[in-house]
Parts: structure tokens; sequence; C-alpha cells
């Protein structure tokens, strides 16, 4: 889960199926569809800085974005959220624009600029017009080189993320039940807690521990820049050289040591609320970036909750009508992630005669496969999300950060296509089998309480 | 904020000093074509080379506004069920052709109309349209989809009320139209959609589907010539006449004296705020000066409403201002959000920005701020097939002229200060407006005394 720096418009639940789908193309059936070739440059400063550059000149705009090797997993207990809460101080001043003035001079200049920040990572863009090139590469190596954490601002700014955190989890229903399946199914990982951060950790935060995260992870040599759109390759280098290239680099941060211990049984959670519907989010404790298995799992996701002819869809929401929502999504991670399911139940339906459905459907799956029809169906829908996500400069410098930060090289993008074409049905049944072990399960059920009133 | 005299002034001069790329520079469309078939329905082909994919969009003049009174959700019923039957093929069956190519297709109402479109792979155009034309002139209706749609629809109407910000902007919406067609929700309420049967659904598919007034985009990575001929043949003899009432106009009013109303949540540690009144249309000719009007108040993020409520007093993760903008007039609203503890300073500053402006004129730099962000990020509102499939058939459902995006840039950096001024007055309100809170009544109580004529209704009493 990523939050932005602003509220998003799109619901909670709908961000995250995003999110779900983010990383996600194939190819299937088409022997026409050429490799794909980014056609990127790419450089490496002195400092360390990687710098990604990716010409494109279809629309006269352009996507700046810097992507750092920080997020929830660089935290630990009693500094939750700092991760979060530095992506929005990294809009509060710096040593040329000072307080509240990277905003007034991107915007007066016709540019737009958001951030996330999520368990794995950190990034931030702006899109503008080809011609301010030169002035995002200022404003973002300003904050890099010198962040002002202002005392007044960061404790605005930390009123600001106690709110937003009011927002998405405190005062929703949804909020509170994610939260709760990763506290339920990480004991020993950073991956336990909120990218919010707990309430009590944000209110002990300090500019010391500020000033300390600042120096370890916003070092050029933990960042990779991007650049897409419309500019010339060489004269950008030229200005990322000439601004990025006097940040001193830094000691490397210590790797993360613990790794989320084995998991040998169901872990059980309810949220009791008062609610409209009973709500179920089941995480199955799954596997990390690394493993080859991350494809045939895509292609399970798309099988099961994608579209209304998928398997959970039809057997839910039309057979069985006992569900109004069907969503599942299994999220590209450095560290072990969780495939999950959540389901959306009608206002008097059973939530444990909903969990019994569906793990019949899962075990169907590991025992009886799928179909031929359900793998061809499940690539042309991997392929065309891969093609939707590429239409835009911002899509495309934001591909390019992400599989950064997971693989630790671009590149992967390009391999991707033909790790979805060879995945076959008997490797869709193998994870379906593996990762969908009741063992590996942590349930949370919302209990809906009557109001009082 | 303080600007008089100097003001005026300094908004000649950034006019003069603002950069082209992002001032007024003009932006083309890519070229495109359009044809009225003889049933009336207009077609718009344009061709894109970006990637190998495909947008079509299909705006239907059969929005909410047109539901029947006592059959609020017609509209948006209609548009869930024909996807889930027609020209004898199920709802599996229609779902299976779109997701076996990989495609998206869906229907869904808004207030003015309802829109299908979806997105395929460019070589699947054909059977795209095929699908597409199918579900639009021959949906089957059956008994039992209707039956099992009506069942989700109100779970979904039920389920808002566990999303604090949506709940209380629908009540508000609610609350603001009251009487008029723009008020309900799309989705209705759950009382009439139990009301609705399939005759209801029909018939309301046959007054308002129809050809005349609807407009077909088609944007992607195909052959105009070819994907033209497509849309006659598959669409060419659709026939239909419409057969609704016409909207009334949201007439203007306000609430004397400020109307509040507080939706009692004793759950919430934050109180959702809508503040807002009734405004002008998409007819309007004061469009761009609103939208500079707006983005000043409450756009981006150094607008006055983020300024004071977030970055200044840290009260709120998000603090903006919008126009809802119909056919036959439409709304402007105040968002935020705040701990229960500081509602009433939060509702407060929002107001006195507005009032501001209301009763200054902009500074010549905020002006031209406003100006070259809308104008400069104009472009990415333009990028995509989607983005340009939306923007055809919005402008012509509309009549906003074709040389719209052409002229966008002209036009908003001819707004001065003056026009800002004239219609914040017209249709920013301070005062004898609509507060709607969503809040923990108990806690924050103390702190609504002399906003205005207080309401409390209970959320549990809310269907």
């Amino acid at each position: 889960m990523v939050h932005r720096r602003t509220l998003p418009t799109a619901a909670l639940i709908a961000l995250c199926a995003i999110l779900a789908g983010a990383a996600a193309p194939a190819i299937a059936g088409s022997n026409k569809s050429p490799a794909i070739d980014l056609g990127v440059t790419v450089k490496t400063l002195d400092n360390g800085l990687k710098v990604i550059l990716l010409e494109d000149h279809s629309v006269p705009v352009l996507s700046r974005q810097t992507f750092y090797h920080v997020g929830a997993r660089n935290e630990r207990p009693g500094i939750t959220g700092i991760s979060h809460f530095m992506e929005h101080m990294m809009f509060n001043g710096a040593e040329r624009y000072g307080p509240k003035e990277f905003d007034a001079v991107l915007e007066a200049n016709g540019g737009y600029s958001n951030a996330f920040t999520s368990k794995d990572m950190t990034a931030y863009y702006e899109d503008i017009s080809s011609d301010g090139l030169e002035l995002v590469v200022d404003l973002d190596s300003d904050r890099m080189a010198a962040l002002a954490l202002d005392s007044t601002f960061l404790c605005s700014e930390m009123g600001v993320v106690k709110e937003e955190r009011r927002y998405s989890i405190d005062n929703s229903i949804f909020g509170l039940m994610y939260e709760e399946l990763f506290a339920l199914a990480y004991k020993a990982h950073p991956y336990s807690w909120p990218v919010l951060g707990w309430m009590s950790d944000l209110d002990g935060i300090c500019r010391d521990d500020c000033v300390a995260y600042f120096r370890t992870y916003y070092a050029p040599n933990n960042a990779v820049l991007i650049v897409a759109g419309d500019f010339d390759t060489d004269e950008a280098f030229a200005l990322v050289e000439r601004y990025y290239g006097g940040i001193r680099r830094q000691e490397p941060p210590a790797p993360l040591r613990t790794a989320e211990p084995e998991q040998f049984g169901e872990r059980r959670a309810e949220v009791r609320k008062p609610a409209a519907l009973p709500q179920l989010l089941i995480g199955f404790a799954a596997t990390a970036v690394s493993s080859p298995d991350i494809y045939a799992i895509d292609v399970l996701q798309t099988i099961l909750t994608t579209g209304h002819s998928s398997r959970l869809y039809k057997r839910l929401v039309r057979e069985s009508a006992i569900a109004v929502e069907a969503d599942s999504w299994f999220s590209w991670m450095i560290d072990p992630s969780l495939y999950i399911f959540h389901l959306t139940l009608k206002a008097d339906a059973d939530p444990a005669e909903c969990e019994r459905i569906v793990y019949e459907e899962l075990a169907a799956i590991a025992s009886g496969g799928v179909t031929g029809a359900e793998m061809a169906k499940a690539k042309n829908s991997l392929e065309a999300d891969f093609q939707r996500s590429m239409q835009t400069v911002n899509g495309k410098a934001s591909k390019i950060g992400r599989y950064e930060m997971l693989f630790g090289d671009y590149r992967t993008i390009q391999e991707v296509p033909g790790k979805y074409r060879a995945v076959t049905a008997d490797d869709v049944k193998r994870v379906a089998e593996t990762y969908f072990s009741p063992n590996r399960r942590n349930v949370v059920t919302l209990v809906p309480e009557r109001a009082e009133s | 904020m303080k600007q008089t005299i100097i003001a005026a002034m300094a908004v000649l001069l950034f006019a003069a000093a603002a950069p082209a790329s992002a001032g007024t520079a003009g932006i083309d469309l890519p070229e495109y074509t359009k044809h009225t078939l003889e049933n009336g329905l207009t077609v718009f082909v344009m061709e894109t080379r970006e990637v190998p994919l495909v947008s079509i969009r299909l705006l239907l003049p059969a929005g909410s506004a047109a539901d029947p009174a006592g059959f609020e959700g017609a509209a948006n019923l209609t548009a869930e069920l024909v996807m889930k039957g027609a020209g004898g093929m199920g709802a599996d069956e229609i779902a299976e052709q779109i997701e076996g190519l990989g495609g998206e297709l869906s229907a869904s109402a808004d207030r003015d109309y309802t829109a299908v479109a979806g997105n395929f792979l460019a070589r699947d155009l054909a059977a795209a349209l095929e699908i597409l034309g199918t579900v639009v002139a021959s949906p089957d209706f059956p008994a039992d989809e209707v039956e099992r749609q009506k069942e989700i629809v109100t779970a979904a109407i039920h389920s808002v009320k566990d999303s604090p910000y949506r709940f209380a902007s629908r009540e508000f919406a609610r609350l603001l139209a009251a009487g008029h067609p723009y008020g309900h929700p799309v989705e209705g309420s759950a009382a009439d959609v139990e009301k609705l049967t399939r005759a209801d659904v029909a018939a309301f598919h046959a007054a308002n589907w129809v050809p005349e007034g609807a407009f077909l985009a088609i944007v992607g990575d195909i052959d105009a010539k070819t994907a033209l001929k497509l849309a006659k043949k598959r669409l060419g003899s659709w026939r239909g006449e419409r057969a609704a009432a016409a909207v009334p106009v949201l007439e203007r009013r306000t609430f004397p004296g400020t109307r509040v109303v507080v939706i009692d949540d004793p759950e919430l540690t934050q109180s959702q705020i809508r503040i807002g009144n009734i405004a002008v249309g998409m007819d309007s000719p004061d469009y761009f000066a609103l939208a500079v009007g707006n983005n000043t108040l409450g756009g981006g993020f150094t607008s006055r409403l983020m300024d004071e409520i977030r970055v200044n007093r840290g009260l709120s993760y998000g603090a903006r201002s919008g126009l809802a903008q119909y056919r036959r007039g439409g709304t402007f609203t105040v968002v935020t959000y705040t701990k229960n503890e500081t509602l009433r300073e939060a509702i407060d500053v929002a107001l006195e920005q507005v009032r501001l402006m209301r009763d200054e004129t902009l500074t010549g730099e905020e002006l031209a701020s406003s100006q070259r962000y809308l104008s400069g990020l104009f472009p990415f509102r333009i990028e995509t097939n989607d983005h340009l499939a939306g923007w055809l058939t919005r402008l012509a459902f509309y009549g906003l002229g074709e040389d719209f995006v052409e002229t966008y840039r002209e036009r908003i950096g001819a707004v001065t200060a003056a026009d800002v001024q004239r219609v914040a007055r017209e249709n920013f309100h301070a005062e004898d407006c609509l507060i709607v809170l969503l809040a923990n009544y108990a806690e924050t109580k103390d702190q609504l005394a002399g906003l205005g004529g207080i309401e409390v209704i209970a959320k549990a009493d809310i269907e």
C-alpha cells in the first residue's frame, strides 16, 4: 500500500487494486509484438546516483522522478512512519528553495508534483512541459543536497500526517482491517507496521531522527533518477551532472537483517465496528519478488479475480450471491509479501460460509488446475495491462523506478513479457498448491456491530 | 492576500512576462474525423500511434437526472444491466468475450449521461464494437439478472456509509440540490431500487438510450476508415426515439443564515466537512474564470485552502474546492476534514478563504500562477487514448466547441482578476450557504455555536 502526499480521489480499495495490477506485463498469443526495448540511456554519476533517461517526443511534456531505496521496511519500532513523514518533509524547504517555495515555484511554472511511500520505496515526481527540465532538476537536487527540516514545518507537517492516519486508517474500516492483517501476518519483519506508522510513534519522532534518517537514506548512492519524455539526452545528462553531481555520497545503509520466520498455522483476528456490510481480508504468506514464481502467481490472480468472468467473482458474486465484491492482489515486494483476498459481503451473509467457498475454489485449482482458455485470457489481460501502463511519460518513468527498487535493474521490465508467456497451466496449479496452504493463512473478519444511537 | 490597485498593475506585468510554453500557445489535438450517421449518432475517429491499444467511448443522454420521479437509480441500474444480457448472450458470455480479449468494457451512469466505455488491444476493435453495439442496442434485461443486480446496487448504496468521505459527499449533494434530479445519488435510494422492475428498466432504456444526441469516439492505433466502417456497420441500424422529459434548471437558492446539518456518528475521531452552494452549469460563459478562481481557492498544493488549512496550521491532510458543472446547473463545494478538536477552526478558516475570494481581487502573482498551472498541465490531460476519447465525446455532449482544446490556454490566459472576483461573488458563498458535517456530535457540539441553524441527524437514521 502506498500513501500519496495528498488525498487520492480514488478510494483506498481501488488504490490497492491498481497497485496490485501495477507490475504485470505479458504477451500472449501474439508473435507480432516485438520484444520490449525501452530505448533508455543509463549513467551513474561519481557520487553513485544512477540516472536513467528515456527520450520520447510524442507529447511536449516530461516526467522527472527520483526513487529512494527507503520505506517502512527500513524503520524500527519507535520511529515507524518516519519514511512517509520524510516524504512530506521533502516538500518543506531546502537551501535554494525555502519552505513553501518548492510548490509555489513549480505550480507557477505549470508543473505538478506528488510523491508516495510504500513499505519498500519512496518516490517523488514532477510532471511539466518540455522546457521545465532545468527547473525540476534544480528543485529536486536542492532538497536531496540540503533538506532544511525546519522545526516549525516539522510540527505542522506532523499534524497533517496524523490527519492522514485518521483519514485512511483510524476512521476507515478497510484501513483498520488492512493494518490488522499485516500486524497478524508479520511477527518479526518490519512489514508488520503500517507505512503511515503507529500514532504513538508519530507523537515521538523528533528532528534528530529526521536528520539521521535523511543523511542515511536520501544519499545519491541510495537513489535512482529517471526522466522520461520530450528532451535531449545529452543536454539532460549535462544538467543532471551539474545539479546533482556535487551532492556527497554517504555510507550505504545497513542491510535489513530480520527475516519473517515460517508460519505454521492459520492466524485469525476480528475488527468489530459499526458497519453496513461484513468484509473479509485474507492474506496468504507468499513470496518475494526474487522468486521465479511471481509470474505464475500473477496469472493465477488474473484467473481468480480479474473481471466478471473470473472464477471467484462468478462463484461468490453471481452463483452463490454471498458477496458483492471479490478482489485479490499480489504485490511484488522485496521481501516475502502476502497474496490478499478482499471480499465484501451482503449485509446478512455469513463470513464463515464465504470463507468456505473461497477455500473450496482455491483447493479446486490446487488439485484440478486451470483451463487453457483461462490461461489465454489471463495472458491477454496482462498484456493489455502492460500496454496501458506505458501510455504516459509518468507511467513509463514510474515503471522504470519501481523495477529499479525491486530488482535493482530496470531491464527486468524487458524480460517480463517472456516470463509471462512461459507460464504454464502446471505452474499455476503448483503455485496455488504451494501458497494457498491453510498454514499460510491470515484472516481478518469485520464483524459489523450495531451503531448506538 | 491584501491587494488593491497595485495588484491590478501586477496582473498586466505578469501576463506580459508569461513564457510562451506554459502560457497561451495553442495545443493541437491529433487529427480526427466526425460523422453523423442517419440515425443521429455522431462518430469521432482519431488515429494515435503510441501504444497498440484502442479506446471506445459512447456517451448517451441517459443520466440519473433522467430518473423518473420515485424511481431514483433507474439510469444506474439500466447501465449495469445492459452488460448482463444482450442479443441472446448471457452475462457470463458477455464478460467472457470482453475479458477473453484482455479488454475492458463497462457502462456507468453519471448525472447527465451514461457512458459505455472500454479499452482493447487495437487488433480487437471489430470484436469490441460488436459487443458494444449489442449491449447498447439489444439488451435483454433477463429477469434473474435484474433481481441479482438490484441486490448488488442496494449493498453498494449501504456500503457508502462505511466510508466517511463518500458518505459526507453524498449527503451534502442530496441536501444541496434537494428536490432536483441532480440531488439524488446516481445509484438511487435503496427504497426506490427495491421497487424497480424489469419493465421500468426496459422503459428507461427505450426512452433514453437513443442514437440521437449520442456520441461515439474511437481513438487508438487503428485505421480511421476501417474504424468508421465498423462503427457504421454495427451502430448504423440502431434505432430509438428519445421520450424523456427535459431536466429542469437547477435554480439558484441560498440557505438564509446558513444551514448546518450534522450527521452524528459517535465512532468518529475525525470530522468530514462540506461547505457549498448552487453554482452555474456547464453552459456558463464563465467556465474559464471559474476554473482559475477555483484553482486559486482550492486547486493545487499552493491553493489558499491548502495553504491555510494544511500547510500553515496542519489541520488536515486535504483541503480543496470544486465545481461540479452539469447541463442544467452546478454546485460549488469546499471539502476538508480534521480531528474532532479542531472542527470549528477548520470551518472558520475555510469560510474566511471563500469570503476573501469575494471581497478582494487576486494578486497578479496568484492569477498568473493559476493560469500557468492550468495551462502547463493541460497536455497531461490529453495524453492517453482514454483522455482523448473522453474529450471528444464530452465537448460534443456539452457543446463546449470543437476549438476548446486548441483555445484552452488562450482563454485561461485571458481571464482577469476582476473576472475571478465577479464569478466568485456569484458562485462562491461564505454566507447563507449549506454546511454538512459528518461528525461525532457529542464531542464537537460545543464548537458549533453561532455557525448557523443547526440540525442533527443520527447516522443510523439515514438509509
